[in-house]
């Protein structure tokens, strides 16, 4: 699993760490863990819904906490969980810009094993770091 | 705890004090309650958490932290600060994600004779008719409008609507309603999150609960008949906030203070979840006018959530629900700021007092509480695990000279997610649970088993903290029998 949860870190609520390969991976494998902290089986959750993301951010962590936060917004304003994601990542003069599809499915509490609700993203220690060749991104999710 | 005890220092037997000195910037000491126990057991991140708060600018007397004060995003969750109306700010990281997140207690005539060969059916109903987990979403269908009118003027919209009582208002924390709440200052994506929300519980520690009242944890026998409570009653706990719309304007706000803190107004902090404003700016005002929406929600959530209760208490005993006595205690929030008078340095003062995870604890005489409590002093609802216990316990006099007339919210816990999941497994604590006679209902096990009991602090300790420091008296202690969980 690219990510896992630190104990150390916060123990009322999942803090998360990710690493990857690329930033598009970070950000796929972030979204994957935080949608992984509501429901226990990814794989239940499948891609009949479909929604675009555009988001714009002065920085790396603004551009991540964006589209983490997007998802949380997503859930509860359209009872949507989503587990693919096509994400690209580009850079103006001044922003990063986020553009992508993510697919997923409506709420089922039949069928999806669900577990703690994610209510926010927190911008307590969150980090996004590019190591060597790899990229690190650390957050806190508030259950 | 060595390295605890070379930084706190000793000032009583449940205060232990961090000077100014500990580090740069703090304007005032840190205050930490709790018995030598509860100690042992404090998660270290409180000691940065609290003492990075009292760096804020306006800030009053001490930064403290309850006996239950866990580790949280810039504030600790029991975390209490006044700052200067003039000279202070407002943070939302003072506040919580969860803005009012908060308890209410409801009496019933009922005893638990009467409610155990119904008591399954209870809790099922319970959970069918009061919306839990991810994605739940409440009965009421509204739109844009009717939600920011809602938000505007909280719970007197349900009694206007038949979702309650007149004598529910005067029992809740402001009336129900925080007076300038203004719906111009919220996102349109808080009412996107928020809109279905109404009369859903939620779910991590959010729970509904029947309880029971043992004949010998009445501490107060005066206070609890004038509260209306008796052996072997049943009553009923629980405990949710403003769900994702609170969430979202407090997300909307920090984002917003990030980018005029520094460059406007020069305030520097250790930590950007104590982003802040000063609260007389412009920027200030909105956020609080915006908190005050998120309150006022809340209420009313709590408020449709009674109105379910009742529904299914007056269906399954065939009876009506004022005759079976559902009449609230009290409805308290422990996630707010809010404007306060107190005495510092032997003057009154207006100060805006943040608290989070921490309950206003209003001693005996206090217009702010109901009549029915003034001679008693306001009702402080803390609620435990759902295996051990919760607590009714009244504010003081002496919570008004030394917190800021605040107290202790819950259990505050001790174990992460993770390794509760690790250790617990959700089917055998249920069934473990069962066997000590008490039912739960819950959206998932692996969820179940996050909330085990040892997953808190004991909550004896922690009421025992307040008690001996005497900003908390105990009434009563309630043991759980059905559990409703998210």
């Amino acid at each position: 699993m690219p990510y896992s949860y630190r104990e150390d870190i916060s123990i009322a609520d999942a803090a998360i760490e990710v690493t990857a390969n690329s930033l598009e991976e970070l950000f796929i494998d972030s979204a994957k863990a935080l949608t992984n902290t509501m429901v226990d089986n990814l794989d239940s959750i499948k891609c009949n819904k479909k929604s675009k993301i555009h988001i714009l951010a002065p920085s790396m962590e603004f551009l991540l906490f964006e589209f983490l936060e997007k998802l949380i917004i997503l859930k509860d304003a359209e009872t949507l969980l989503f587990n693919k994601f096509q994400l690209e990542i580009t850079e103006t003069s001044n922003e990063l810009v986020l553009d992508g599809k993510i697919y997923g499915e409506k709420i089922n509490y039949n069928k999806h094993e669900l577990s703690s609700d994610v209510k926010a993203i927190t911008l307590h220690m969150f980090k996004v770091e590019k190591i060597n060749n790899n990229w690190k991104a650390n957050f806190i999710l508030d259950i | 705890m060595t390295e605890i005890n070379s930084i706190l220092k000793k000032t009583s037997s449940t205060t232990w004090e961090i000077p100014a000195t500990y580090k740069k910037g703090m304007r005032v000491p840190a205050k930490i309650y709790g018995t030598d126990k509860l100690l042992k057991v404090l998660d270290h991140h409180v000691i940065e958490q609290i003492t990075n708060v009292a760096t804020l600018p306006g800030i009053q007397n001490y930064a403290y932290a309850m006996p239950d004060a866990h580790s949280g995003y810039g504030f600790p969750i029991g975390g209490v600060a006044a700052m200067d109306i003039d000279e202070g700010v407002i943070s939302p990281g003072g506040i919580g994600f969860d803005i009012n997140c908060g308890m209410r207690l409801v009496l019933t005539n009922l005893t638990h004779t009467d409610v155990k060969p119904k008591l399954k059916e209870l809790v099922d109903q319970l959970y069918k008719r009061v919306p839990a987990g991810v994605g739940g979403s409440g009965f009421l269908k509204i739109n844009n409008t009717q939600f920011k009118e809602i938000v505007e003027i909280g719970s007197k919209w349900c009694i206007e609507n038949d979702y309650g009582w007149e004598e529910d208002l005067e029992k809740t924390e402001e009336e129900g309603s925080m007076k300038n709440a203004n719906a111009a200052k919220i996102s349109d994506v808080s009412i996107k999150r928020g809109i279905r929300q109404i009369g859903t519980l939620g779910s991590g520690n959010h729970y509904l609960e029947i309880q029971v009242v043992k004949p010998e944890n009445i501490f107060d026998k005066k206070a609890a008949k004038t509260i209306g409570i008796f052996p072997n009653q049943v009553v009923i706990m629980f405990h949710c906030g403003s769900r994702g719309f609170g969430h979202q304007v407090a997300s909307d706000y920090l984002k917003k203070f990030l980018y005029v803190m520094q460059e406007k107004y020069k305030i520097e902090i250790l930590d950007r979840e104590l982003a802040c404003a000063p609260f007389n700016s412009q920027e200030g005002q909105d956020y609080f006018s915006a908190m005050k929406c998120a309150i006022n929600m809340s209420f009313v959530n709590r408020q449709i959530i009674l109105h379910r209760i009742r529904e299914v208490f007056g269906q399954i005993f065939k009876n009506d629900p004022e005759k079976l006595g559902l009449s609230m205690v009290y409805d308290v929030a422990h996630n707010t700021a809010k404007i306060e008078e107190h005495n510092i340095n032997g003057k009154n003062k207006k100060v805006i007092v943040h608290r989070k995870g921490a309950t206003r604890a209003f001693g005996p005489g206090r217009d702010e509480i109901p009549q029915k409590y003034r001679s008693i002093g306001q009702p402080v609802i803390i609620g435990g695990s759902m295996e051990t216990g919760s607590y009714l316990l009244l504010g003081t006099e002496t919570s008004h000279q030394e917190t800021f007339a605040s107290t202790a919210h819950g259990s505050g816990r001790i174990m992460s997610r993770t390794k509760a999941r690790r250790l617990f497994r959700g089917e055998k604590l249920f069934r473990d649970m069962l066997n000590r006679g008490i039912y739960v209902k819950s959206v998932s096990y692996s969820g179940l088993a996050e909330e085990a009991g040892e997953a808190y602090k004991d909550i004896d300790e922690v009421v025992n903290a307040t008690v001996e420091a005497k900003i908390s008296k105990r009434v009563t202690r309630f043991v759980p029998i059905g559990n409703v969980k998210g």
